[in-house]
């Protein structure tokens, strides 16, 4: 019993890393607004920056290549974010990505 | 610097008060503007004196409380509210009280007005066919998924989302916080609402930024004092509670109708709150000119003072069509851009029309409207261009209490029941696979889906009808060089060239009076040039 | 030729006070009603003026209804027929044949039966009927609130207006016939500096 148990952990944590699903889609939102948004809107510094900009897959790859202004640093390097935090921000872009299922938000 | 009265006083001095201390920090303030040659601050320097000091009008540091240090789980919103409550001990009690949390207004004759009823509006249309959920990020209260919310819970209201003042908080589905939020840095450092506090929901009414109000908007966090003499900071500085004085957590203003016995103007900030005035800080004669003031008596300040709304980069929706929304490409949503900018196109929500600078319409106003329900039975206008206004305004210039009031109208096409003549609740947000529109891009289900969940009667058959709805204008107040000029009215084709009932100096003049009066002076003119000339011709002979 | 004082100090004071009011009042007024689309004043120095002139103007003619009745003045607009014809043959064919005047003036008996007729119905009827609906229109707001009805209002606008044409083909009237004197500019002149050189058989002494 538990052994299964010690088993089924082992897999979780193995599986996590690799799913994009991993992260919390909702945390991701507030992480993505309260940090990346602050220079990526209208008008300021880092230019528009939505999840409608890219697909899911090129959302991962981005994260995968962990560059940041046009790879001068890496991604993050000027929030507070920890590891587990931009996953669920990778959560949050891909899943509203602009080929995801549900692209747009009501009240966004 | 000398510190407010913390005992209560009578308004009137406290006011008094108010206003001298605000002189004093005026003072100071623009001697140190010259030194530091700074521009000094424009509009009631009064204001900007009191704000200065609300920081030291608390007097608690929450962040001395043991029972606010947390932690608290990710996204527990009620752990938060029972500490509140432990202190604040009759705080749910007051804001269970309130349309707030009741999302039906609470007065008397009024029960089936308000978000959670059958009312219905020209955006969203109604939370009622299962949107519930969606609709209630912005309920003050943790997990408004249906109607089965408990309402008589406590540990459910929400105090955080009208009292942080870090701006850190979000709200979800369903009212309930985002888990990612710092709840116990939030509860901690609470205070008095903000400007951002009441416009996380009131900016964004009808599902986003500036759609249904065209007076309120985000902008209005850094409006230029030109956009907005109170709430700018170079302006009054003012925020939204200054007006909508509250009075235990009953945040004053009008609940879809302004009780008749509410209509006349208070005289100081809170005495009503039913009704926010003008008066109440301006008195009823702000004006140097006696017939400027006697304006009050059938002239809203607003008519004058707002010149058009939406006045800074967002527009506000003016045409919202359902009919034909759920086009797909490829067999998913998209949006079109218009040259301006502004979305002409959604697939979510059909053809829009955006504007900015929008001049209001004038219309009789006296604080009352009738609303339209889905239970009400409506009459399809025959003529296609017909329209069926939702929220009929009363009033006329017999009414002592009417007066012209500014207000945006707002058109749009909605499904309704063609054989019951009754306006649709539809299931609009939801994911695929669920019946909702946003999910499915289907009508057929996501109606009677909607009239099941919402408990109402549905035939089967739906079309499209033309409503509009009107919104009182009554933000956005402009500098006084901005008000509008004698003529913007007093003139034929001018801003009240419809507004009906009453003799208008300047506009209506009956061509045929002038035509004849003219005509006498013509006349006059040749005889007298007549019997001019001929003593002229008779004199040289 | 004698030298006859006809218009004393506070006559012609009060005469060209009302003249420079009056046109004051006729170009502001035009002006609010939109008849003219000059834009001299503008609308609200316009009515702003139109007010004050208004209110100048009731100061004034309550000095001069003091003064007409003190001194007995008021006698010279007692209408009379007495050479009533002959004053409408004079302007219609006599004064083309240069005929002499029919009337003689007199001190207490300066005008003519038509310009007693038509001073007095502007004295009696124009300026009371601009004065009552000016002050009407006013206060138009506290009658409102008494209960009067909104269309009133119109009413009181229209006969106003009415009045200002009146007032207008009356000043039109005015200013032309002044030129019907001895020369065409004795009246002015006497209306300026009080008194008229006449032909002793233009003026009918106190004796007779």
């Amino acid at each position: 019993m538990r052994n299964t148990l010690y088993t089924l952990l082992a897999m979780a944590a193995l599986a996590a890393p690799l799913s994009a699903k991993g992260g919390s889609e909702l945390k991701g939102k507030f992480y993505f607004i309260k940090n990346c948004k602050t220079c990526h809107v209208e008008g300021k510094s880092g230019g528009v920056v939505t999840p409608l900009i890219k697909t899911q897959a090129q959302w991962k790859a981005y994260f995968k290549a962990d560059k940041h202004a046009k790879g001068k640093e890496k991604l993050g390097a000027h929030t507070k974010l920890t590891p587990a935090q931009m996953e669920d921000v990778m959560t949050f872009l891909v899943a509203h990505a602009s080929d995801s299922p549900q692209p747009m938000t009501c009240g966004g | 610097m000398p510190h407010p009265p913390r005992n209560p006083s009578p308004p009137r001095l406290r006011r008094s008060l108010q206003a001298l201390l605000g002189l004093l920090a005026l003072s100071c303030f623009s001697v140190q503007a010259q030194q530091a040659s700074s521009p000094a601050p424009v509009g009631h320097g009064s204001y900007i004196g009191v704000h200065a000091q609300q920081d030291s009008m608390q007097t608690a540091d929450h962040s001395k409380f043991k029972i606010l240090q947390g932690p608290f789980k990710d996204g527990d919103g009620p752990a938060v509210t029972k500490a509140c409550l432990t202190c604040h001990t009759e705080a749910a009690k007051q804001v269970m009280a309130t349309q707030h949390w009741q999302w039906r207004v609470p007065q008397k004759g009024l029960e089936s007005y308000g978000k959670a009823t059958d009312l219905v509006n020209n955006f969203c249309i109604s939370i009622r066919g299962g949107n519930t959920a969606t609709c209630a990020r912005c309920h003050a209260g943790y997990g408004f998924q249906d109607k089965t919310f408990d309402f008589s819970n406590p540990d459910n209201v929400d105090c955080l989302v009208c009292h942080d003042t870090t701006g850190d908080y979000e709200k979800e589905a369903a009212g309930w916080p985002n888990p990612a939020v710092p709840l116990a840095d939030i509860a901690q450092k609470v205070g008095r609402p903000t400007l951002k506090n009441c416009g996380a929901c009131h900016f964004f009414g009808g599902g986003a930024d500036a759609t249904k109000h065209g007076d309120l908007d985000d902008t209005i966090l850094n409006a230029p004092r030109t956009e907005d003499v109170h709430m700018s900071k170079q302006g009054a500085g003012m925020t939204c509670v200054d007006c909508h004085v509250s009075s235990a957590h009953q945040v004053g203003g009008p609940d879809y109708v302004i009780p008749a016995n509410k209509r006349e103007q208070p005289k100081y900030p809170g005495e009503s709150i039913s009704r926010m005035s003008c008066t109440a800080c301006h008195t009823d004669h702000p004006h140097k000119s006696y017939i400027l003031n006697r304006h009050y008596q059938k002239v809203a300040c607003q008519t004058c003072h707002i010149p058009e709304f939406a006045r800074d980069k967002r527009g506000t929706n003016l045409w919202w069509d359902w009919s034909t929304a759920g086009k797909l490409k490829n067999g998913r949503p998209y949006t079109v851009e218009g040259k301006d900018g502004f979305e002409t196109y959604n697939s979510m929500h059909g053809d829009m029309i955006w504007a900015r600078d929008v001049v209001p319409t004038y219309v009789w106003y006296d604080g009352n409207m009738k609303f339209t329900r889905l239970t009400d039975t409506i009459t399809p206008p025959k003529d296609p261009n017909g329209s069926i206004m939702l929220n009929p305004v009363e009033g006329s210039y017999t009414d002592p209490n009417a007066k012209i009031w500014p207000f945006k109208f707002h058109e749009g096409k909605q499904p309704y029941d063609t054989v019951l003549n009754k306006l649709i609740a539809p299931y609009t947000a939801g994911p695929a696979g669920s019946g909702a529109f946003w999910g499915d891009w289907k009508w057929d289900p996501a109606i009677k889906q909607g009239m099941e969940t919402a408990g109402l009667p549905y035939s089967g058959h739906y079309g499209f009808v033309r409503t509009t709805m009107i919104w009182p204008i009554t933000h956005m107040v402009a500098p006084k060089e901005q008000a509008l000029s004698c003529t913007a009215c007093h003139t034929q084709k001018g801003r009240l060239a419809k507004v009906p009932g009453f003799y208008l100096l300047g506009r209506d003049r009956g061509t045929g009076l002038d035509f004849i009066g003219i005509g006498v002076i013509l006349l006059t003119l040749v005889g007298v040039a007549v019997h001019g000339i001929l003593r002229f011709i008779h004199g040289r002979h | 030729m004698r030298r006859v004082i006809l218009y004393e100090k506070f006559e012609r004071f009060w005469h060209w006070m009302q003249a420079l009011l009056i046109i004051t009042l006729m170009i502001t007024g035009f002006e609010v009603r939109g008849l003219i689309h000059l834009h001299l004043l503008g609308f609200a120095t316009a009515v702003t003026v139109h007010n004050y002139s208004a209110l100048a103007l009731v100061v004034l003619i309550v000095f001069a209804i003091f003064w007409h009745f003190t001194t007995g003045e008021w006698r010279q607009y007692v209408p009379t027929r007495k050479f009533l014809r002959d004053m409408v043959g004079f302007y219609l064919t006599g004064i083309f044949k240069g005929a002499p005047h029919p009337v003689k003036k007199h001190r207490m008996a300066k005008l003519n039966p038509l310009q007693r007729l038509a001073y007095l119905g502007f004295k009696v009827l124009i300026i009371p009927v601009q004065v009552t609906t000016g002050a009407l229109y006013f206060f138009y707001p506290n009658l409102s609130r008494m209960g009067w009805p909104p269309s009133s209002l119109w009413v009181i606008a229209v006969l106003h207006v009415i009045g200002a044409f009146a007032l207008v083909a009356f000043l039109v009237g005015h200013l032309y016939l002044t030129t019907t004197g001895h020369t065409p500019l004795t009246n002015l002149k006497a209306m300026l500096t009080g008194y008229e050189d006449m032909p002793d058989d233009e003026y009918m002494d106190e004796e007779n």
